[in-house]
């Protein structure tokens, strides 16, 4: 463990990158501290410019909410939706991976591989739009929306590294000794594929926080949750008049989505060991 | 010289050397030298030359392809400082308008003109009041309409271009009194049950055929009683229509109908020919999308997803008219677009409500600009909120009049509508004038008494301080209701109110609201029109309810009182007694409050200084276009 992290601190942007997003946590976790009003509270002035008031250090936006407790808790609900979601999606994208990957060749292999690609046909954004657009838009609608697109590329990667694995010495002692099959997926197979998982799932999170963005900005967001693409969308008609509802929380959204890119590729670099190139290899 | 149309929706930041280039090889390919010639220094040669003091441009005849390169290689292009950006703007003209000038001057002299743009400017300004004739009219339209016939739907963008080709029975003063348009006399027995219109001789349809009453019957009883989802109110009295000749019409009423001869506009009631939709399912008919009228625009053209075209109708009945040559509407679906094209004078005309609101002082403090309050007196526009009566708390009196002291109507005004509007006090609005009624009983914000009033309808405050929990929903037709959806949500927080906002996309929406009444608060928008029988009688009268029709009563509202005030004041002919029951009625709702209005809006449209007559009736942009003309 010790090794992993000397190794991803190797890398400057990865550290860059780790701790912007431990900022966002952190900010996201004080935000009923820093906030403990309503961020949709309407508490001051409309349209304050960003260090017009020291109090309200952001601005404010047409209904005179502040900003800044704004970008905290859509932090909360960014995350939120981010975190669960990937959560969801890792979880079914493994067990089905592993399965398949696991009975290669097999029906189940098959029936699973099939459902797997009728999801990856569809574009993934419009499917979260109808699955959101069918139901009332809720928290919860969005993050089942967001699991039930992402799981297949998960499936997938688990599969194939399952197949390799499969095929190992170690797996081979297991199956002579007479373990069950589950026994030997959870146990033997799986904890060896975790590097790529970890490494796919930050990526995942950044994807996730993205579409729930997008789906906000469109207005198919939860209304009454204060969230970065909200923000967005609801600030689009003052952008020329006041650039900075868009700005401010669109750098927060790019900011987070930038940290979660490099501690994604710095945590791939760290758990790919067997890349003969890494200098601590 | 057809080749420069083509080019007419270039993009608006296109480097002006390029602009130049393309148009030459396009006109080369087609037309030939001569052409080319023309459409070269028609476009940026003699606005360089103008920008930069180049002589050598000013006498650019004949031009050639490898001087205009020449020239641009000379003269970078590009404005340097920002005040010569906007003079450039400014002239810098589509070349659709251009072609008109083309067609008239000679090209020497255009080009002479294009030197001394300024002062051709100047003195059209100082001869301002003399009609000019001629040019491109440009307008921004949104969304784009799934048809161009308003006789069929009362969809806001058909009706505005449907006005240019078909037109009304009447028009209207500002003083709503009916004048002369396709009837040039009417008159209403003293029963008031039956309608006598002259009709205008020698009127003929855009294909030539004469107009006739049988049109007039044909469309009122066939179409417009039928289909139109506004006419089946409004004509709903009609019995048949009788055509004793050519150029009369009876209108024979079961009983008066006053709302009859205040719902003729030809965006509401537009009269379309027989021979055309006689003989078919009129919501099938080829002329919706290409419409045959007697108006003065003809159809022209419609580029799906780009811009529809009309052209000046040149055997149109009032003769001389209309002075503009041809009508482009340009589908600008964004709003930051339209105010971008505006400021670039790529649209000289745009509403209702083109820019987001944020932007109209920009818009008012621009001297190249109206920003335009009339021109909606037919319809109006009310934000209101309806209540479902069948909740067992929001059935009580008290917890309706609590949220209506919850909520604070000119903060709402100034945050989300930056002001353009009046807190509402009645379902009829201010605009309405006389109809409105004064000293009704007012509900000013007073969160306190919200409170009071809550406690005692029994509803105490629990855990959290919440007392009672309802659903939200807004009509979703822009980023206004949503914003004030969120400001009601926190109004009505603070007294202890928890609301759940809920989004849904139109169809879902009218489902949920109208279809299943499965709903505690629904924001809406609506026309209250300037007859409230056909505006407001339908989401107050009883009889109006029925599952499944949008936009009526949802409320589960039923009055007795309130229903018999409505149909008296449907059928009532005199003018003072109709305006008694109507204030009676406002008295009545105000009351008991099944809707809460909340505020009567102000739409603004955006008309450039070049454009006039634009407002010379209510009708406004909906208006038939015929008076209107434009700076050269």
């Amino acid at each position: 463990m010790r090794g992993l992290f000397r190794r991803f601190c190797h890398k400057r942007s990865a550290v860059f990158g780790l701790a912007l997003l431990l900022v966002v946590v952190l900010v996201a976790m004080l935000a009923p501290i820093l906030y403990p009003v309503d961020a949709a509270e309407m508490i001051a002035p409309p349209l304050l410019w960003p260090g017009q008031s020291l109090s309200f250090p952001l601005g404010t936006d047409q209904l005179g909410r502040d900003i800044a407790a704004g970008l905290a808790e859509g932090a909360r609900t960014a995350l939120l939706i981010g975190i669960v979601s990937t959560g969801t999606a890792v979880s079914i994208g493994v067990v089905v991976g592993a399965f398949s990957g696991y009975y290669a060749g097999r029906f189940v292999e098959s029936a699973l591989m099939r459902v797997v690609e009728l999801f990856q046909t569809m574009p993934q954004f419009i499917l979260v739009l109808v699955v959101v657009a069918l139901f009332s838009p809720s928290l919860v609608m969005t993050i089942i929306a967001i699991a039930a697109v992402s799981w297949p590329p998960v499936a997938r990667l688990v599969r194939a590294e399952v197949m390799s694995l499969r095929e190992r010495e170690f797996v081979q002692a297991a199956v002579a000794l007479g373990r069950r099959d589950s026994g030997i997926i959870f146990v033997e197979i799986l904890p060896n594929c975790l590097a790529p998982i970890v490494a796919t799932s930050s990526i995942m999170v950044a994807s996730a926080i993205l579409t729930e963005a997008g789906l906000s900005f469109l207005g198919f967001g939860d209304p009454n949750l204060v969230t970065w693409g909200s923000m967005i969308g609801e600030g689009r008609n003052d952008l020329r008049t006041a650039w900075y509802l868009v700005a401010e929380p669109g750098a927060a959204l790019l900011l987070t989505v930038l940290s979660l890119g490099l501690v994604t590729e710095g945590l791939n670099d760290a758990l790919n060991v067997r890349w003969l190139g890494h200098p601590l290899a | 010289m057809r080749s420069m149309c083509a080019g007419w929706d270039t993009p608006l930041r296109e480097p002006l050397a390029r602009s130049c280039v393309a148009p030459f090889r396009q006109a080369w390919k087609r037309y030939g030298k001569a052409a080319a010639a023309t459409a070269c220094s028609d476009r940026p040669a003699e606005r360089s030359g103008r920008e930069h003091g180049c002589d050598r441009v000013l006498d650019l005849t004949p031009c050639s392809r490898s001087a205009c390169t020449r020239l641009q290689a000379q003269h970078p292009i590009y404005p340097r400082d920002e005040s010569r950006l906007q003079t450039m703007r400014r002239n810098r003209m589509p070349p659709f308008w251009r072609e008109d000038e083309l067609n008239r001057i000679s090209r020497r002299l255009f080009v002479g003109a294009a030197a001394g743009v300024a002062i051709l400017g100047a003195a059209g300004r100082a001869h301002a009041d003399a009609i000019q004739r001629g040019g491109t009219l440009a307008a921004a339209l949104w969304p784009e309409p799934p048809m161009l016939v308003a006789a069929l739907t009362s969809q806001d963008q058909t009706t505005m271009l449907s006005a240019k080709m078909l037109e009304g029975l009447v028009t209207y003063g500002y003083d709503m009194a009916p004048q002369p348009r396709l009837a040039t006399a009417w008159e209403t027995t003293p029963d008031g049950l039956s309608i006598r219109f002259s009709l205008r001789r020698g009127v003929k349809w855009h294909d030539g055929e004469d107009f006739t009453s049988a049109d007039v019957a044909f469309t009122i009883v066939e179409i417009l009683k039928a289909y139109h989802p506004l006419g089946r109110i409004i004509f709903s009295a009609v019995r048949e229509v009788e055509t004793p000749d050519s150029h009369t019409a009876v209108l024979r009423l079961a009983h008066p109908s006053p709302m009859i001869m205040a719902s003729l506009a030809g965006f509401i009631s537009p009269i379309v020919p027989k021979h055309i939709y006689a003989s078919s399912d009129p919501l099938r008919n080829p002329a919706n999308s290409a419409p045959i009228g007697t108006g003065p625009f003809r159809f022209r053209e419609w580029q799906r997803g780009s811009a529809i075209i009309f052209e000046r109708n040149p055997s149109y009945w009032d003769e001389g008219k209309p002075y503009v040559e041809r009508l482009v509407y340009r589908v600008l679906g964004d709003s930051t677009t339209r105010s971008a094209a505006l400021d670039a004078g790529e649209v000289i005309l745009a509403g209702p409500n083109p820019v987001p609101y944020s932007e109209l002082d920009r818009f008012r403090s621009n001297p190249h600009f109206t920003v335009e309050l009339r021109g909606e007196e037919l319809l109006m526009h009310m934000q209101a909120l309806q209540i479902n009566l069948r909740h067992p708390d929001l059935e009580k009196l008290a917890v309706r009049q609590a949220i209506y002291h919850a909520i604070d109507r000119d903060a709402l005004i100034r945050a989300v509508w930056y002001g353009a509007g009046h807190a509402s006090n009645s379902p009829i609005p201010y605009q309405a004038r006389e109809m409105h009624a004064d000293d009704l009983p007012s509900y000013p914000y007073d969160p306190a008494r919200a409170q009071a009033l809550l406690d005692a309808a029994g509803l105490s405050t629990g855990a959290n301080g919440i007392r009672l929990k309802l659903r939200f929903d807004w009509v979703p037709l822009g980023q206004e209701n949503l914003l004030t959806a969120q400001f009601i949500r926190q109004s009505l927080r603070r007294v202890g109110i928890d609301v759940d906002v809920r989004s849904f996309d139109l169809p879902t929406y009218i489902r949920r609201i109208y279809s299943d009444y499965d709903f505690d608060l629904n924001l809406m928008n609506y026309f209250p029109t300037s007859d409230p029988s056909v505006g407001v009688q339908r989401f107050y009268w009883s009889k109006a309810a029925s599952r499944g029709t949008p936009f009526v009563n949802a409320s589960g509202f039923s009055d007795p009182e309130v229903d018999r005030l409505l149909e008296e004041a449907a059928i009532e002919n005199d003018p003072a007694s109709r305006r008694e029951l109507i204030h009676q009625f406002q008295h009545d709702v105000m009351t008991s409050l099944p809707i809460l209005p909340l505020v009567d809006l102000d739409y603004v449209s955006i008309i450039s200084k070049r454009a006039h007559a634009v407002m010379l009736r209510p009708e406004g942009i909906r208006d038939n276009f015929a008076d209107v003309w434009i700076d050269p």
